[in-house]
């Protein structure tokens, strides 16, 4: 079908949108606790930005884990409950030399 | 007659469905409760376990979604997303955000943060209505 592409959740092109927010907000930077809610505010709205612009009928939710590194664990897990064949999501993983960062990306077909 | 009747009436006669009644709508509060008493079943007062909080993630998160989709909350139109962190409480800073793009009449969510002296644990339910 021609529409499958227009209307179904591409991961190669969202994962490339989360990694440039990623790299654009905190790329070059170290942990600071006074900067990090502006921190995770910008890269989560960026990616909703760039989500628009590709018009998709599509509804997003994005989510973003910032955590300093200090030999903690971390561990997330999602469940969802959608229609597997229009919806998905995307998860990526960076870190730096002073903290770890996990975005997820769900989107749902309207 | 009450709200419940008359927009179920409205709804016979116009045919099609694209907003739910105030009872089938995804509100955060009841949403919360679950969250509370899921999270207390699986985690109770456990340490945190680098290989047995994978385990924990998972079995929060499915715990929940199914107690979502279970009849009883009447979410028939919704689809949902569940998201789980589990870390271990070491002093360190986290922060955790997020942000969504959809309908607010109709979409919503729920979140609840557990700590113990070990481990913190952050829960957001998503809750997606369906047209």
């Amino acid at each position: 079908m021609d529409d499958t592409a227009e209307t179904s959740f591409v991961v190669d092109e969202v994962s490339n949108v989360i990694k440039e927010s990623i790299e654009a907000t905190i790329g070059s930077q170290s942990y600071q606790q006074a900067k990090i809610n502006t921190w995770t505010s910008n890269i989560v709205e960026a990616i909703l930005n760039s989500l628009t612009k590709l018009n998709k009928p599509f509804k997003y939710i994005v989510s973003c884990v910032i955590m300093q590194k200090n030999g903690a664990g971390l561990h997330t897990a999602s469940s969802c409950f959608w229609d597997n064949t229009t919806d998905g999501s995307c998860t990526v993983r960076w870190e730096n030399k002073s903290m770890y960062a996990i975005v997820s990306v769900f989107g749902l077909s309207i | 007659m009450d709200v419940a009747t008359l927009s179920n009436k409205l709804n016979e006669t116009t045919g099609y469905v694209v907003r739910p009644n105030f009872e089938e709508k995804f509100r955060s509060t009841k949403v919360q409760e679950i969250l509370y008493s899921c999270i207390s079943d699986v985690l109770g007062d456990k340490k945190f376990e680098q290989d047995a909080c994978a385990e924990w993630t998972k079995a929060v998160t499915v715990n929940i979604r199914d107690r979502l989709k279970a009849a009883n909350m009447k979410f028939d139109r919704y689809k949902f997303i569940v998201q789980c962190v589990i870390g271990e409480n070491k002093g360190q800073g986290v922060k955790y955000g997020c942000r969504c793009l959809w309908d607010s009449d109709t979409d919503g969510m729920a979140e609840y943060v557990y700590l113990n002296e070990s481990l913190f644990c952050a829960v957001a339910a998503f809750g997606i209505f369906y047209y």
